[in-house]
């Protein structure tokens, strides 16, 4: 085995004790990314970084997120718009994971903007699964998703509006926390929808995201919404049993439209967490059903006005020869937006404008807090709550290409964390088909210690988190 | 509720995006489709409900006043597609 396929906290120990060293580590993981080059899931390869630097994470590679600014590296957020711009500035996470001395190996292929669910509304091409090349790796951080589930880096940021890291953490089989909103600083993480995004982080262990996750995590003054709340040791709560957990049920994450073998076989995980010694509590959550509804009014309103900056004027693609100021908007938006990214523009501006206003943003503001007082007072009776991440395995490359309220579909278990900005997390279950099915678990706000704690008990018992991709191991020489 | 080519070319006005005639129409019917899902939310009783504009509970975090270095402008501007002499260069606005 490779040093890069070991836990983060062994590779820590290798590197420290001079069993490997951070350059072969580093070439390993290029070397890996190149043999997976038709995953199309890197969108650029940064320059070498400083291999000296000390810190909790030194030598460890990592891809980004093509959504978080890294200081002198392309940072194009999979659309045609920013495809020439390169980051002035360090986000925070950037610039805390940097100060930790992980090496940033490239940036993650997304759908543009992070709209969307399939990593197919990426400008550069979508990124495939490596499990299956004809399926999509989900999204919108579809690459960072396959990076991880090939092998190529032990860990990737993500950013998660509405499941963004969740479904392609469930799709590729690995593991994928969006932490509460405002643990992690968005500061320097592109806008889309600002009071639902959230960065986090995908691995392949809930280990190795508590690692990562103590890094990034905690305030920052250049975001005003970051929370002050103190950043316990993640680490050091993995090892509680789970032993009289209370594990709430919702009839919804089991309602219409969940493939019923995907179902049966979250039901297995949580039956395997109650032999665990948790119990298992049912529970209605009738307000689910407007989750969807309710999400994609605030997102693509949200989305509608962050969007707007991009005027072809400082910075971005611009249209050639422009008549006047409004030409020079109106083209160098048509030129540089994708469809898909036109079409939650066109929905926001909408649900924003006069006349429409009150039946659809604010009513969609009054069922959010509907949807997340109902969450809390679930969470009031239980410790977290339980449900299959994505309602089917991943679909076909262009199945749903066609059909968008197809497609929204797929993040009706995940939106409703993002509207109450709690803590979820996704892990591998299962196999379906021989594809990866995962189980979302959901935690009280800055609950995250408890998430990764479960996970990892249930990882402790279960090898679903290790089991690799073909294309895996034909480029790492690990057996499937 | 749904939306006619009139409101699309209204909103794409508004947007400050442009789309061919021939593309007006299936855009609309995008909409219409997404707008059906949407409009599920009618059969939510939300009387005395208010909104949520924000998860959690924000607070304004006070600092002290105290100027701190700022983004270096030549920097910033070299991502401009069109400068000069510090400004941003945008076709002529007033005749």
């Amino acid at each position: 085995m490779s040093a890069l396929d070991l836990p983060l906290r062994d590779l820590r120990a290798a590197l420290a004790s001079g069993q490997t060293h951070a350059e072969s580590l580093y070439l390993e993981a290029r070397e890996r990314a190149a043999a997976s080059a038709e995953l199309n899931a890197l969108l650029h390869t940064c320059a070498a970084p400083d291999l000296s630097r000390s810190g909790v994470l030194a030598g460890i590679p990592f891809v980004h997120k093509d959504n978080f600014l890294h200081a002198g590296e392309a940072t194009t957020c999979g659309s045609n718009m920013l495809r020439n711009f390169v980051a002035p500035f360090d986000a925070t996470v950037s610039a805390r994971l940097r100060e930790s001395g992980a090496l940033c190996l490239g940036k993650a292929n997304m759908d543009e903007f992070a709209m969307g669910s399939s990593n197919e509304h990426s400008a550069f091409g979508p990124a495939r699964n490596p499990w299956d090349l004809t399926r999509v790796p989900g999204g919108s951080s579809g690459g960072s998703a396959a990076l991880v589930a090939a092998g190529v880096v032990p860990f990737a940021t993500g950013s998660d509006t509405g499941g963004s890291i969740r479904q392609p953490a469930a799709f590729c089989g690995v593991s994928g926390l969006k932490p509460s909103y405002g643990r992690v600083s968005r500061f320097g993480l592109v806008a889309y929808a600002s009071s639902l995004d959230c960065p986090g982080v995908l691995a392949r262990r809930a280990a190795d995201i508590a690692e990562v996750l103590q890094v990034v995590a905690g305030h920052d003054p250049a975001d005003a919404t970051s929370a002050e709340q103190p950043v316990p040791d993640y680490c050091a709560a993995l090892s509680s049993s789970v032993h009289g957990l209370r594990i709430g049920i919702p009839d919804a994450f089991f309602g219409a439209g969940i493939d019923p073998q995907v179902a049966e076989l979250t039901m297995a995980a949580l039956r395997q967490l109650e032999a665990m010694g948790a119990k298992l509590v049912p529970l209605a959550f009738p307000e689910a059903v407007l989750a969807i509804p309710s999400y994609y009014v605030i997102a693509t309103a949200e989305a509608s006005s962050n969007l707007s900056r991009f005027d072809g004027v400082r910075y971005g693609h611009r249209c050639a020869d422009p008549k006047s100021l409004n030409d020079l908007y109106r083209r160098s938006r048509t030129e540089g937006f994708g469809a898909e990214v036109k079409r939650r523009i066109m929905l926001g501006t909408f649900a924003l404008s006069a006349g429409y206003f009150d039946a659809y943003y604010l009513r969609a503001l009054k069922v959010r807090r509907q949807i997340s007082d109902a969450m809390q007072r679930m969470l009031s009776s239980v410790d977290v709550l339980a449900g299959p991440t994505a309602p089917t395995i991943a679909f076909k490359l262009g199945e749903k290409l066609s059909d968008p309220v197809a497609m929204y579909a797929a993040d009706i278990n995940t939106v409703a964390v993002n509207l109450a900005g709690l803590p979820a997390l996704s892990l591998p279950c299962g196999l379906l088909d021989a594809m990866p099915v995962g189980l979302q678990l959901i935690g009280q706000r800055f609950a995250e210690a408890r998430l990764l704690q479960v996970a990892h008990q249930y990882q402790q018992l279960t090898d679903w988190h290790a089991r690799r991709p073909p294309t895996a191991a034909a480029s790492t020489g690990v057996r499937p | 509720m749904s939306v006619d080519l009139d409101t699309v070319r209204r909103v794409a006005e508004l947007a400050r995006l442009q789309f061919q005639e021939s593309e007006l129409a299936s855009l609309a019917a995008e909409m219409n489709q997404i707008l059906s899902l949407v409009d599920q939310l009618a059969s939510a009783d939300v009387t005395c409900v208010l909104p949520l504009t924000h998860p959690g509970d924000p607070q304004a975090s006070l600092r002290l006043d105290v100027a701190e270095p700022a983004q270096d402008p030549q920097t910033l501007q070299q991502l401009a597609p069109q400068t000069s002499q510090g400004y941003y260069l945008v076709p002529r606005v007033l005749e």
